[in-house]
């Protein structure tokens, strides 16, 4: 019996060690504001005023570029497609030649 | 001043978007609003009840029941990994009152880690307080030359717990940050944050999925096999302490499964939709909303287990009374008496000696 008992107290420690080491944090709900989907249209060049990053690695969950356009929206897209691509290409060239 | 939507694009002539086409951030500024209020009062009551009950706990321990039987030794640590987790409660209370996080990287890394830790720690011990109460009644006659031995098996268990605690907090450390959210840069969050070449949701869902089963399924699985076998042998036990004993048990399952069982839920339910796309705002507000309430009532259990392992038993209560007695008697005698402690400890010496109503009076009321 004390074999069983004491072999049964150190499986338990052992389960009780991988646990812990495993567990976290929850990386549940938050109260931020998120892109949860992207958008269906192209948005013309001459709006975007600039952008943001959404990456799934942190606290909202999907990658997701944030377009800032002209008039305050914040426009969700996908970092993905093609137009998304050519436009931070253009923004960063812009950003290139206002540092120069 | 609204006209902004400029004409001038030659890239794309045709493509003058369609507001209903784009889509925009989730705005859960509802949210926030709801948290900004119910939090801080939520988490002020959970810490100063928390903080109250288990100090009592440990000072009661520290000073007149010397830690005896494997339970009291789990108590004693639970008692710790809950006043360490509510210590930490401030901190978000300030957090989610000021809609950001303002206490720096350190501290966001320190209080996230501790939060979980012992959070899990606490879920731990409840098990093994279950695994123990187990060992002492249905195999009783069994442990009884073990007793002593399996008092240092506790000591171990704790030390390995706390060991792995600490082990732990590394990598609490690595994935919280304090950094600003991409959709309002001026503010500070205190967050889960991987690098980018992780994959983000399969981290996440990892993370949640282990809080899941190490926070709820295995601490329950614990406690039904257990309890279960307990309450069986307790039936046919001829001991007129065992319809309390059996009440009291019923009663810490069902506080278990009432805290607990809401919380989990929504973390099930979270952990099936994570990463997916086109998820609905509405909903996405309502499972926030759900989360947050759930959450502190999760977060209660800390203060409830005070009452419902230690104070709820005949001799702790007994302990407790004389160390406050004497607390009284410091203050305005300026002088101790140890006598109401003698005379108690010949009045609460076992009318039996049977050991199993010696286990079974921790559960007396």
């Amino acid at each position: 019996m004390t074999n069983f008992i004491s072999k049964s107290l150190i499986l338990a420690s052992l389960i009780g060690l991988l646990v812990l080491y495993l567990s976290g944090t929850s990386e549940a709900q938050n109260n931020q504001d998120c892109c949860l989907s992207y958008s269906k249209v192209r948005l013309p060049r001459g709006v975007i005023r600039g952008y943001t990053e959404q990456l799934s690695t942190e606290v909202c969950d999907i990658n997701a570029i944030i377009f800032h356009t002209k008039n305050g929206l914040k426009v969700c897209a996908n970092p993905e497609q093609r137009w998304v691509k050519r436009h931070l290409l253009l923004l960063s060239d812009k950003l290139k030649k206002m540092s120069l | 001043l609204s006209n902004t939507v400029e004409p001038n694009t030659t890239d794309y002539p045709d493509y003058s978007y369609d507001y209903t086409q784009i889509t925009t951030p989730c705005d859960k500024s509802e949210v926030r609003n709801f948290t900004k209020l119910f939090l801080p009062i939520a988490y002020s009551i959970i810490c100063v009840l928390g903080l109250v009950g288990n100090i009592f706990v440990v000072m009661t321990f520290a000073l007149y029941k010397k830690a005896k039987s494997m339970t009291d030794v789990y108590l004693f640590n639970m008692a710790i990994a809950d006043i360490l987790f509510v210590l930490t409660l401030p901190f978000w209370a300030v957090n989610y009152a000021a809609e950001k996080w303002i206490f720096g990287d350190f501290i966001c890394k320190i209080s996230r880690g501790i939060y979980a830790i012992n959070f899990n720690c606490g879920m731990l011990l409840l098990a093994f307080i279950s695994m123990d109460r187990y060992i002492a009644i249905v195999q009783a006659t069994k442990s009884f030359k073990f007793r002593a031995r399996t008092l240092g098996y506790s000591r171990l268990i704790c030390l390995v717990v706390w060991v792995s605690s600490i082990l732990i907090s590394c990598s609490t450390f690595i994935f919280s940050e304090s950094y600003s959210h991409s959709i309002n840069e001026t503010r500070q969050i205190c967050e889960h944050r991987s690098s980018k070449g992780t994959k983000g949701t399969m981290l996440k869902l990892l993370l949640l999925g282990m809080q899941l089963l190490f926070g709820f399924f295995i601490p329950l699985l614990f406690m039904v096999f257990c309890y279960t076998f307990i309450v069986k042998t307790l039936v046919q036990a001829q001991n007129s302490k065992r319809n309390k004993a059996i009440r009291v048990i019923v009663l810490i399952v069902v506080v278990f499964l009432v805290c607990q069982i809401p919380h989990n839920m929504v973390l099930l339910v979270t952990a099936t939709n994570i990463g997916k796309l086109n998820k609905q705002c509405e909903s996405e507000k309502q499972m926030a909303f759900a989360k947050y309430i759930t959450e502190a009532l999760a977060f209660l259990h800390c203060c409830l287990n005070p009452v419902l392992y230690a104070f709820i038993g005949v001799k702790f209560r007994s302990y407790f009374v004389n160390m406050m007695k004497d607390l009284w008697c410091l203050r305005y005698k300026k002088y101790k008496t140890r006598s109401s402690r003698i005379s108690s400890d010949t009045y609460h010496s076992r009318q039996t000696s049977e050991i199993m109503s010696d286990n079974v009076s921790s559960f007396t009321m």
